[in-house]
């Protein structure tokens, strides 16, 4: 008896345990929309991220803090996407940049083709929590 | 035989509602444009002759000798010189013949109306053209209820090559951009039952490195200004006309960025 008590709970528990570990999907027009990390980075941060379109080109500014009082490596690469949504180009090489301490930095990027609408940061720090962001 | 009573209603009442639906007749878009020329005429002749002649003559005999000699020269130059300098100018009046298919095409897409053919106007270009009453009272337009009577206002080609900062390449963009005033007449009335300025829009992008050379497709420049003119006219007189809300299946313009609009993400 008692334990037909028990397995109910235990159930509502690691349901509510699940629902708490799965994070809702990045709002759309938000950073976190635009912006992939390959697991969390523990002191970069992307503060600032506009696109605009100029001569028919989707360029991209995002701007980097670092939080900690080490300098920070970052590595990053732009995915272009078209309007439906498939990749434009190869694969960009990654690209090293160095976050001062305490410091902002800005990247920034012009697409390959006009046919690109819409684009992905993609960012990784070797300091890193190591948990998916 | 009840079923056939009720597709002969059905088949009435269909041909009826197509028969209430107004008739457009929609005109080629006409136009004036100012025609300056400059000419600079220079007329020169010259005609030069010349004529000599010498003769001589010797007479020897044992009590006399007589020698003599004759020599003439004439000569004559003759030179003519006109030089013309002027400038002209003169409006020419004429019809486009283009851009209108797609127009006709998306004002039957709206389901609102149908089409009739106008008559082009093909007498000698005057400001005549203009005068949209003389042209429906001389039956330019058979059968129309409405004449959609279209007018350039600007139309202009640009070939543009701007670098992309950052990168050593070029972004060459040719485009064309048609503005076209439109009035909707009754042909009855003459009553103006919409207006509105449309836009209609095209262009060839490319991505030039150094050295590489690109030739615009202007064929597909100005098939993209005809589609988005059609969609825009239809929209506005579907607009102005309080009609059902107008979709458009095909939207031209594929990009939800405008140029030099700047999306800003937030937090």
């Amino acid at each position: 008896m008692h334990l037909f008590k028990i397995i109910p709970l235990v159930i509502a528990l690691s349901l509510v345990s699940a629902c708490a570990s799965h994070k809702p999907p990045p709002r759309p027009g938000s950073i976190n929309a635009k912006v992939e990390q390959l697991s969390e980075m523990s002191y970069l941060q992307v503060t600032d991220l506009r696109a605009v379109k100029r001569n028919h080109l989707l360029t991209v500014q995002a701007e980097i803090n670092n939080t900690d009082s080490d300098n920070q490596q970052l590595y990053y690469r732009f995915k272009w996407l078209d309007a439906a949504g498939f990749a434009v180009g190869g694969e960009e090489a990654w690209k090293p940049v160095l976050v001062y301490a305490y410091q902002k930095q800005t990247l920034s990027a012009v697409a390959p083709s006009p046919q690109v609408t819409d684009f992905r940061l993609v960012v990784q720090s070797p300091d890193n929590t190591g948990d998916l962001p | 035989m009840k079923p056939l009573r009720l597709l002969f209603l059905l088949s009435s009442l269909l041909g009826a509602s197509n028969a209430l639906a107004a008739k457009i007749a929609v005109t080629d878009l006409a136009y004036a444009e100012r025609v300056s020329g400059y000419f600079h005429l220079v007329d020169y002749h010259n005609k030069s002759s010349a004529r000599a002649s010498h003769s001589e003559r010797e007479r020897d005999s044992f009590e006399s000798s007589s020698a003599s000699s004759r020599s003439s020269y004439s000569g004559k130059s003759e030179t003519d010189y006109t030089e013309v300098e002027s400038s002209y100018s003169y409006i020419e009046y004429g019809e486009l013949r283009k851009f209108v298919g797609d127009i006709k095409g998306e004002i039957l897409k709206t389901g609102g109306f149908q089409v009739s053919q106008a008559k082009p106007y093909t007498a000698k270009g005057s400001e005549q053209i203009y005068d949209i009453i003389s042209r429906i009272k001389k039956g330019a337009y058979p059968g129309a209820d409405y004449v959609l009577f279209g007018t350039v206002s600007e139309l202009d080609f640009r070939d543009e090559a701007n670098p992309i900062i950052g990168t050593d390449t070029l972004s060459n963009t040719f485009s064309l951009m048609l503005v076209a005033e439109f009035s909707l007449i009754n042909t009855r009335t003459y009553e103006v039952k919409a207006a509105f300025s449309a836009t209609g829009e095209g262009q060839d992008v490319r991505v030039v490195t150094g050295g590489s050379h690109v030739v615009p497709s202007r064929g597909r420049v100005v098939s993209e200004v005809s589609k988005s003119l059609g969609v825009d006219v239809a929209r506005q007189i579907n607009e102005q006309l309080g009609g059902s809300a107008y979709q458009n299946a095909n939207p031209v313009t594929g990009n939800t960025m405008q140029e030099g609009e700047v999306m800003h993400f937030s937090q």
